[in-house]
């Protein structure tokens, strides 16, 4: 993709192309072995360790995994570089396990009888190829990430020329990716990321060419989710699909991390995996889909929803988590709309040459100089209110419509996607605030949104016949368990900075704000009142 | 009066509600449930259908992506925005399945949709008509029962 491409992909090296270099450059010349407490013994190219040396590689070591997550559980300390190293194998073990149950139960009924063969699966040397650049976009799928990883991406994602390339690429690929995914394929798709693999490739003594461009095209591809090409698709859906590496990776890791006694059953999954043949018959089109078999798969499905659905509860809709997560996000968005800096950063392209520790830095000696950098050191504000839709209307009052319409416009004002959004949200927070006697920035207004399964309703599941085939949705009850999560654990949340009697302040102002909009905060809906 | 600001969510309600009131006009009744399916291959080609054609009156659909490399359009977009309904009070899911959502109709709904059809379109004539057309299309294809 050229166009608007070319001009961010110039910036974005003109920021980070000294990461690309090491001195002096690593030499490997036989795989290494790497030890990681998910997936135990992990054997990793010379190449890519080649690769991994890179200071782009290595400043995913100060990235935390699960943002501010640590705050909460303490040991939840583990990086994107961990992560990284457990998507290879991962993605990895996924297709060896095809590779090598192709013949019985790694392709579906009707991937069997499909015409034409599946050489990425059957095809030995075609297979080995396939292999190595999985293996690499495993590697590099996660390089677009920043501070806190998802907490910055929300806010570089508003920042141009993020907007402007996502828009370009849903008009051609009808996606929108994550600004995060569309950074890897810039990086990914430069000629000084190409010559650095390329020198990586021949000093590790990769087999064959190294990766050429088309490849690194469609590798970046694979990272946004996009793979036009059918018989390939099964290969970007192990990167970024339904049941990609990545979610094997993260659910195991961020329980295993946070200390919170949840897994899944990784080895089911990989016996029972297949490969499947579907075609949608409004266009034509067919593709070779990941995915799982009705009659054997559905445990793995299950536990895997399940482990989300339970770390949603226990870890990334924690309070303190979700206290951290948006006064951070408020205060990126407040510095960015007042000065045009991201944690002091000028241009939005320094976010990816820096790690977490350049928000310590920024604390370090100024204490209140970067809001945004003080929620690193904890400093976090309480819960004043916690309450559902179902907890301030009244259900059977004569006006409940309207009650219901002025809980959602509080609700998306709590959920900002624009800038205008943004400014909206501020000057809604700093309104309560200045009324309860507190300065600008004090009150902090949270509406997390549902538990994201991203395409898992998409997925179709082959049975023991070509004709048979359900949607996950069908066939497992997990929507009945995301749903009645959202119902009853899926909290809004209001917090406020100050003492007892500041948050005391603020939840009489707020009171009497919903008040006037008609709807009730019961005195229980009062936290440590 | 200036119309309001819209996006892809609030378009979405809006039609909701109107086509369940709709239903229920049509049955002579002033409220109950009005099913409409999701299951995930008619629920995202329809809407992915919606979108291609009502763009033009309503740009904030291009919000919806489709991701059309699968045996069935799908959009994330779409997913997130039926959470936020569920989670804001506007749909219900409380049925046994699951596979079907009921937006949520009380006493003043109707007055309520009046005000936000006024705010929305102002005096906007053709975009309203749009709009109509939109929600009676949403009643037609998705509406699975009514009770």
């Amino acid at each position: 993709m050229n166009g608007p491409f070319d001009e961010a992909r110039a910036q974005l090296l003109e920021a980070v192309s000294h990461l690309l270099h090491v001195e002096p450059p690593s030499s490997y010349r036989t795989p290494k072995i790497i030890h990681d407490a998910i997936w135990g013994t992990c054997e990793y190219d010379p190449w890519e360790v080649g690769l991994l040396d890179l200071p782009v590689f290595q400043r995913l070591r100060g990235l935390k995994q699960t943002g501010f997550a640590y705050l909460t559980y303490p040991a939840a300390e583990h990086s994107r570089f961990q992560h990284v190293l457990g998507v290879v194998q991962g993605a990895s073990r996924v297709f060896d396990s095809l590779r090598r149950r192709a013949p019985v139960d790694g392709l579906s009924p009707r991937a069997r009888q499909a015409k034409g063969g599946l050489p990425a699966l059957t095809d030995d040397p075609v297979a080995a190829r396939y292999r190595v650049l999985l293996r690499l976009a495993a590697l590099v799928h996660d390089l677009g990430h920043s501070l806190l990883s998802h907490t910055s991406e929300r806010i570089f994602s508003l920042i141009a020329p993020f907007p402007e390339l996502i828009a370009t690429i849903q008009t051609r690929y009808d996606k929108r990716p994550g600004a995060a995914e569309v950074m890897v394929y810039l990086l990914v798709t430069s000629r000084q990321w190409q010559e650095a693999c390329d020198e990586s490739w021949e000093r590790g003594a990769g087999p064959g060419p190294p990766p050429t461009a088309t490849d690194w095209e469609r590798i970046g591809r694979w990272v946004m989710g996009i793979e036009p090409d059918g018989a390939a698709k099964f290969i970007c859906d192990i990167i970024s699909g339904p049941l990609d590496a990545d979610k094997l990776d993260y659910v195991a890791r961020d329980s295993y991390f946070a200390g919170i006694p949840v897994t899944h059953d990784l080895d089911r999954f990989l016996s029972t995996v297949c490969v499947d043949y579907q075609t949608d018959p409004s266009s034509g089109r067919s593709w070779y889909r990941l995915t799982l078999p009705i009659h054997r798969g559905i445990n793995a499905l299950e536990q895997l929803v399940m482990s989300k659905l339970v770390l949603f509860s226990y870890l990334y809709h924690h309070q303190k988590v979700r206290a951290a997560e948006a006064t951070f996000e408020r205060a990126l968005a407040r510095e960015y709309l007042t000065s045009k800096t991201i944690a002091g950063l000028n241009r939005v392209w320094d976010l990816f040459r820096v790690q977490d520790a350049h928000l310590y830095a920024m604390v370090d000696g100024y204490p209140g100089r970067l809001p945004a950098a003080d929620v690193a050191y904890r400093v976090l504000p309480r819960r004043v209110a916690e309450f559902r839709q179902q907890d301030v209307t009244d259900e059977g009052s004569a006006n409940e419509a309207s009650q219901v319409r002025e809980y959602r416009r509080l609700a998306r004002l709590g959920r900002p996607k624009s800038w205008d959004a943004y400014k909206d949200l501020l000057a809604y927070e700093d309104k309560l605030a200045s009324t309860a006697g507190l300065r600008a920035g004090s009150v902090v207004v949270d509406f997390p949104s549902d538990p994201d399964y991203g395409e898992l309703e998409s997925l179709l599941l082959p049975g023991r016949t070509p004709d048979e085939e359900t949607t996950a949705k069908q066939h497992l009850s997990y929507s009945d368990w995301i749903q009645a999560y959202n119902k009853h654990r899926v909290y809004a949340r209001v917090f406020s900075f100050g003492e007892r009697r500041d948050r005391d302040r603020v939840w009489t102002v707020l009171r009497d704000d919903f008040a006037g909009r008609g709807l009730t905060l019961s005195p229980r809906l009062q936290i440590g009142k | 009066m200036t119309p309001k600001r819209t996006d892809a969510e609030d378009l979405l309600a809006l039609a909701l509600q109107h086509a369940a009131l709709a239903v229920l006009k049509q049955q002579k009744r002033a409220e109950g449930d009005v099913w409409f399916t999701e299951d995930p291959p008619k629920l995202h080609r329809t809407l992915k259908d919606i979108r291609d054609r009502y763009s033009q009156a309503f740009p904030e659909l291009g919000e919806l992506s489709f991701s059309s490399e699968g045996a069935f359009p799908y959009s994330p977009e779409l997913r997130q925005i039926l959470g936020n309904l569920q989670l804001d009070g506007v749909i219900g899911r409380r049925n046994p399945s699951f596979d079907r959502f009921s937006p949520n109709i009380f006493p003043d709904t109707e007055q309520v949709v009046d005000l936000e059809l006024k705010e929305f379109f102002g005096k906007d004539r053709d975009r309203l008509e749009a709009f109509l057309h939109l929600a009676d299309e949403l009643r037609e294809r998705l509406v699975v029962r009514a009770k």
